[in-house]
């Protein structure tokens, strides 16, 4: 690791341990002082006022007084409502069941309009609704002269087909409900002549040939509105109807005999399929579906001379189309029944503690909703705030007569802010159809907050009240701190100079300096070196530099004996 | 530590012939010291001091040899052990030791009637030089730097480093062009170098030779001793010798310049055991 990352990363490490230290020591010496500021400067001593108190209001549910409902659902429809009556708080879920038998008896002309087939281009020589029904009779004739229906005789009109159309509008959004059963009947019969070659008819007559034969088929079709899947939900080929050899050179109106089909009930084959068909197009359109009730004619020519094939009248004589539905109950949907109860802190503007908070209530359901519903999730909730108790109760559970939603209650205490806002919520969290309503029930609603009220105590003589108050205050460990603090950081950047720096000797670490000058391109103030001989010179010199002192010595003292003679000699001359 | 001294003189008719030993128990082969000979006589057959491996003896022999111009060519060889040189204890000291051995032989030569009281002399020399040997083992850091300066070699390379530092084949070279003679393992001519924290040995990347580097420099030279000026300053021992020692110490110094010569001479004494043990005493 490079010097400079070694520093920053200690220094780093270093503050990022100690000041947080610091900052808790600042804590440490602080306490929480009550609202009245006159405390801060005069301790006093504290009373303690507890107490328990019944949180909600019309806890009986006597009137819709206190409490207000909501629900998450959709408006346009919703799954549920709630109401206050006979003293309970009561939970709606709402189903239902509805039929459709708008389609029945003998169609009507106010109410089926014609139109061709898609992909077909006529109709057949006749088409009508009468008293009777739906009726189309059509002769193919290949003849120069008119047909029994007054139509020039030609070989085009081969396949003519009549579709009568009915758009049903339903009277709710299907979207919200379920088909769960559904019938489809039709009433037929017919007349043709046995000019008409059906597959059990043996032909006789000039190259006689036949592919499918001469046939009809009735049928019924369900379609979304905008016709973009159209389903055949009932049809019916009558295999018998015109039934009956005659040569074809036999071909004049008059000829042959008059085959019937009398009235046939025909039905939908599979109600499950049926019940699919229209749910399928009621999704495109919730709202309207269309419904055809058709004939084809299918004409062949089966000879080599003019061939003519007679369907005197082919009826719809009714249509019956009946379904029930059911309402469909959404996931995680909603109703509640809340209360906004008074804030803690109008207790009293001193501290307050909240002990214990326990919620409870009971709750009963008038039908059993495991067997009506197939949601085993959906449950009760209890929300304070906004927030929801971990623990619920599963509406499985629920039976027709009160029961406690638990034993001793909610512990609540955890969701209890200033705010005390309650709410009692029937959670749907699953998707079922509900063909009724279900009544869930609530009653004897409870929220029991035991508190601690942390007043000051009032000065006896003064105001009066309790005696004098002691806050015992945290020891102040700020300066400890500071010092110690210090400390380390001197220590540590004592540790790190030395192993950096001042560990090395100083000649070594003038050419570390040096070094490091000349890799970063420094200029360097030149070294100064003392030739060798001056070195070991000067050393010399400072080592007989001891001598000296002796040589001053000497000096004095022969100065000294020279004066003392001058002055020995004078005192032999007198001159003292 | 070195074995013991055989000393050889050449002779015309007997050839090689084993003088004196000491210690009496070592062992002579007569082939290594011919082997020791020829080392000698290669060439002119002049006096001067060879190294001689003898891997039957295991031993290394630093031999002296007077020459064949001399009356007698003696050969003085000091029997050291395989892993041993000659500069580990300095060439001075060897020199000194060798010139005193001739002393003696030379003696006894002159004085045959007392030569057995001079070989006795002399065994004790040579016995008292092992021991030196030995003692030279263990040197102090002074003794060591002295050891550097004693010696021609030693002196030569301080010189050749203080200039600049060098590898050690340059200073090899360097040191056989200033001497005139081969150098033969410089490892233990630097050994005092590097144990006294003088010289750093380091390789330099890109180049292939080891350099030395010349870490902190020396001078020897006399000094006055504050302690005994103090005390003589205190007139102690007594006035006499206090004012005798001090007029002494004024004299010499009066006079004194540090020189070669004289840091050589002092070098040679702070070698000696005995007399390194005075002077530390005094100090």
């Amino acid at each position: 690791m490079k010097r400079r990352d070694f520093i920053i990363l200690f220094y780093f490490m270093l503050i990022s341990s100690v000041i947080p230290l610091l900052i808790q020591s600042s804590y440490v010496t602080n306490i929480n002082y009550s609202n009245n500021n006159k405390d801060l400067e005069d301790p006093r001593t504290s009373k303690v006022i507890a107490g328990t108190k019944e949180w909600l209001n019309n806890t009986g549910f006597n009137s819709t007084e206190d409490w207000y409902y909501s629900r998450v659902s959709d408006e346009s429809n919703p799954d549920f409502y709630a109401n206050i009556s006979s003293d309970t708080a009561n939970f709606i879920v709402t189903g239902d069941k509805k039929v459709f038998s708008d389609i029945n008896g003998t169609p009507s002309y106010s109410d089926w309009f014609p139109e061709k087939k898609p992909g077909s281009s006529i109709f057949p020589d006749r088409y009508e609704i009468n008293q009777y029904g739906l009726n189309a009779s059509h002769e193919y004739w290949e003849g120069t002269d008119d047909n029994i229906y007054g139509v020039r005789g030609n070989q085009t009109r081969n396949r003519p087909t009549v579709l009568w159309k009915r758009v049903i509008e339903m009277p709710v959004d299907m979207s919200d409900y379920i088909i769960t059963s559904a019938n489809l009947t039709f009433v037929l019969n017919g007349s043709a002549n046995t000019n008409v070659e059906t597959p059990k008819d043996n032909l006789t007559g000039n190259n006689p040939t036949a592919a499918e034969y001469d046939h009809v088929k009735y049928y019924v079709q369900l379609s979304n509105l905008e016709d973009k899947d159209r389903y055949d939900a009932i049809s019916y080929q009558p295999r018998d109807l015109g039934f009956g050899d005659l040569d074809a050179s036999l071909d004049s109106p008059n000829n042959g005999s008059i085959s019937n089909i009398t009235d046939t009930t025909i039905s939908a084959e599979s109600e499950e399929v049926l019940v699919f068909y229209l749910n399928r197009i009621l999704e495109y359109d919730n709202r309207n579906f269309t419904i055809f009730l058709g004939i084809d004619i299918d004409v062949e020519d089966n000879y080599g001379q003019a061939d003519r094939d007679t369907y005197y009248s082919l009826l719809i004589k009714t249509c019956n189309l009946t379904f029930t539905y059911e309402k469909i109950i959404d996931k995680y949907t909603s109703v509640s029944w809340n209360q906004d109860g008074d804030k803690i802190s109008d207790l009293s503007n001193d501290t307050i503690v909240i002990n214990d908070a326990n919620l409870n209530f009971k709750y009963k359901i008038d039908s059993n909703w495991t067997s009506n519903t197939s949601s085993l999730n959906s449950e009760i909730k209890i929300l304070i705030n906004g927030n929801p108790h971990a623990e619920t109760i599963k509406l499985t559970k629920a039976n027709s007569t009160y029961q406690e939603a638990k034993i001793g209650g909610f512990d609540v205490t955890s969701l209890i802010t200033d705010d005390v806002n309650i709410s009692l919520q029937v959670y749907i969290a699953d998707e079922f159809i509900l063909d009724h309503n279900i009544t869930i029930s609530i009653d004897n609603a409870s929220l029991m907050i035991s508190y601690t009220i942390i007043t000051q105590d009032v000065l006896v003589g003064g105001n009066g009240g309790g005696g004098g108050t002691t806050i015992i205050r945290g020891a102040d460990y700020t300066l400890l701190v500071i010092g110690l603090t210090a400390g380390i950081i001197a220590l540590v950047t004592f540790f790190g100079a030395y192993q950096i720096h001042y560990k090395y000797p100083p000649i070594v670490r003038k050419v570390r300096k040096l070094r490091k000058k000349i890799k970063k391109g420094r200029k360097a103030k030149p070294l100064i070196i003392e030739k060798r001989k001056n070195l070991i010179k000067n050393q010399y010199e400072k080592n007989v530099k001891i001598l000296e002192f002796e040589a001053i010595n000497e000096a004095i003292k022969s100065q000294k004996i020279d004066k003392i003679k001058k002055i020995k000699k004078k005192n032999k001359k007198g001159d003292i | 530590m070195p074995q013991g001294f055989i000393i050889t003189k050449w002779t015309d008719d007997q050839g090689l012939i084993v003088e004196y030993k000491y210690p009496e128990e070592i062992e002579v082969d007569l082939d290594d010291m011919m082997r020791v000979f020829y080392a000698h006589v290669v060439g002119a057959g002049s006096s001067g001091n060879v190294l001689v491996r003898l891997e039957k003896a295991h031993s290394n022999v630093s031999s002296h040899f007077t020459g064949m111009g001399t009356g007698t060519p003696y050969l003085i060889n000091l029997m050291l052990d395989l892993g041993e040189d000659p500069d580990m204890f300095g060439e001075a000291i060897i020199k000194e030791i060798n010139e005193k051995i001739l002393e003696f032989l030379y003696e006894i030569e002159k004085n045959i009637d007392k030569k057995f009281s001079i070989i006795e002399k002399l065994r004790g020399y040579m016995k008292n030089s092992l021991f030196l040997f030995e003692r030279l083992k263990n040197m102090s850091k002074e003794q060591r730097i002295s050891q550097i300066y004693s010696s021609e070699k030693g002196r030569a390379i301080l010189q050749i480093l203080q200039e600049r530092a060098r590898s050690k084949r340059e200073l090899v070279n360097l040191l056989e062009d200033k001497l005139g003679k081969i150098i033969s393992n410089i490892e233990f001519t630097l050994d005092p170098f590097t144990k006294t924290n003088l010289v750093k040995q380091d390789w330099v990347e890109g180049l292939s030779d080891v350099f030395l580097f010349l870490l902190n420099d020396f001078t020897l030279s006399r000094k006055p001793v504050n302690r005994l000026i103090e005390n003589a300053r205190k007139n102690l021992p007594n006035d006499f010798l206090a004012k005798t020692y001090l007029d002494a110490v004024m004299e010499f110094f009066s006079t004194y310049k540090p020189n070669v010569d004289d840091s050589a001479s002092l070098a040679l004494s702070m070698l000696n055991p005995d007399k390194y043990d005075f002077i530390s005493l005094f100090r």
